[in-house]
């Protein structure tokens, strides 16, 4: 006699025999004392797996997992004191499936129209600052110098009383809480397809008092796309981990703004998120908020090309590297590793390039030594 | 096609589309109800896999806070179990409480312990899940026949190291 074979038999005791298939299986069965015997064995096996690897601990065990989960994975704005809170960071909780990008783009044609109907004296700070608010001017009076070859004069910021910036609708309700953007070098400022950009001639800015840290950052909520997305000012390792090297002047001019210019509507977001997310981490500089840093660097990847695309690499390597500085491990030393050498791939020479090399030797002489 | 007895609760799709997205974008509240979800089921799953309940809560802990992290990498579209069971398993193992070094004086224990992880894990999303064949192959992104397959070769693995018997392959 023929008996049934094993995926016969274990299929049958679950139950996921069909028509014909389940009823030649049954008559088999019931012709055959051994198969019965083997599927019935089969079945008590079944039993006493169902409690052997089954554990069913109470509620408060998975309370405890889901709140130290809650604890550990918290973001970084949350941990912020009320009143700091970054403007993308207040309106994230619970309102995932609000379009953003919509009431940014409004938000942003709303300023516009308001800036050409009221004049100069109404441009927003963070317009002017950047120099949009008086191209738009300048473009309804029809001269705009930045569309024929980009501005080489270097932009002061306009005097705004706090009371003005805090009546500054977009972006967000908070925004006095935020420190004030330092002005931004023509290039940065230049418009939508805009020649290449000559550096502004190193004209004195005004420095306010109390700078604080990365002030020089972009705008959130200033960038549309297709224009220029200003990286903040590099993470600077001397200023949360003590003993690093300080930036020499090269990095910070190495570090001009540029390389985010006209990237593509689909990366505008995501490059957004990773600046924010790098602010966040020089906020509070951690481990966890350098990963999530990188992750978002991560993303931005494969929207990007060229000098975007690699500054994106370098930003990526960097959040890895001050994450590895803080907490070293195997693991985060080899996450590092790879990253800087995909950096390094086709990264030009210059300051950045060295930086990553030393974060290399860094990394590897640690892990090896 | 669930089914009514079955532990694995899984939340309507256009709620978890809503939840995936939002985490996607930050939103903690929305991971953390979709971890309060899928937390017993994987908790369950990762039990069967190493039979150590601090071993199964820590590494049920650590995927969840991998999958916080990898958010942004969340395949839109896809259900939200599966990538999260993809990711626990990808997870170095836990050690099992009772394994010095994979001995143990259960013969069943042993048996079980000797078993590849994929065929522990189908057996595990049948007998602990209880699911069906079907729900188990989407899980575990493979045909239907293999999940036949490995169901029968579990079972006869078992049977085979616990009763003496020789298993009858085809």
């Amino acid at each position: 006699m023929i008996h049934l074979t094993a995926e016969q038999l274990s299929t049958c005791l679950d139950g996921e025999l069909g028509g014909t298939s389940e009823q030649l299986v049954r008559d088999h069965l019931a012709a055959c004392e051994a198969c019965s015997v083997l599927l019935r064995d089969l079945a008590g096996q079944d039993e006493t797996l169902s409690t052997t690897l089954r554990s069913d601990p109470d509620d408060a065990f998975f309370d405890r997992i889901t709140r130290t989960l809650e604890q550990t994975t918290r973001p970084v704005s949350q941990a912020l004191p009320p009143g700091q809170l970054l403007p993308s960071q207040t309106v994230r909780p619970g309102s995932g499936s609000f379009p953003w990008g919509a009431a940014l783009i409004i938000g942003t044609i709303a300023c516009s129209i308001g800036t050409l109907q009221l004049g100069a004296e109404f441009v927003p700070r963070w317009l002017s600052e950047s120099g949009r608010g008086e191209r738009l001017l300048r473009a309804a009076s029809g001269d705009v110098p930045g569309l024929d070859g980009g501005s080489t004069e270097p932009e002061t910021p306009s005097a705004q009383t706090p009371e003005e910036a805090a009546n500054v609708a977009a972006p967000a309700a908070n925004v006095a809480d935020i420190p004030a953007p330092a002005p931004a070098p023509a290039t940065v400022a230049a418009p939508v397809l805009a020649a290449p950009a000559v550096p502004a001639p190193a004209a004195p800015a005004p420095v306010p008092a109390e700078q604080p840290k990365r002030a020089a950052g972009p705008r959130p909520g200033a960038i549309l796309p297709w224009e220029s997305v200003a990286p903040p000012p590099r993470v600077s390792a001397a200023e949360v981990l003590p003993g690093a090297p300080e930036d020499s002047p090269e990095d910070s001019k190495d570090a001009a703004p540029d390389s985010f210019m006209l990237v593509a509507p689909g990366a505008v977001g995501a490059v957004r998120l990773a600046q924010q997310r790098d602010e966040e981490a020089e906020l509070h500089p951690s481990v966890y908020a350098y990963e999530v840093a990188a992750a978002a660097w991560e993303r931005t990847l494969g929207l990007l090309h060229g000098d975007a695309y690699r500054e994106a690499r370098f930003r990526l390597a960097e959040s890895r590297y001050l994450a590895w500085k803080i907490a070293p491990s195997g693991e985060r030393a080899e996450e590092v590793s790879a990253t800087v050498r995909a950096y390094l791939v086709s990264a030009p020479p210059g300051p950045d390039r060295g930086k990553a090399s030393d974060w290399l030797l860094d990394v590897e002489g640690n892990r090896f030594r | 096609m669930l089914q009514d007895d079955a532990s694995i609760a899984f939340l309507p799709a256009g709620r978890e589309a809503e939840l995936t997205a939002g985490a996607q974008m930050g939103d903690h509240a929305a991971f953390l109800e979709l971890a309060r979800q899928y937390v017993r089921p994987l908790y369950r799953l990762l039990y069967a896999m190493s039979l150590s309940e601090e071993g199964a809560a820590a590494l049920t802990q650590e995927a969840l806070a991998r999958v916080w992290r990898e958010m942004p990498e969340y395949p839109i579209g896809r259900r939200f179990f599966p990538w999260l069971l993809r990711i626990a398993r990808s997870l170095p193992p836990a050690p099992s409480s009772s394994s010095a070094g994979g001995n143990r004086a259960d013969p069943l224990l042993a048996a079980i312990d000797a078993l590849r992880p994929d065929d522990r894990m189908t057996l595990a999303l049948r007998v602990v899940g209880r699911l069906g064949y079907e729900e188990i192959a989407a899980l575990l992104d493979v045909p239907v026949g293999v999940v036949i397959l490995r169901m029968a070769q579990a079972r006869n693995q078992l049977l085979a190291a616990t009763a003496g018997l020789e298993g009858r392959t085809p």
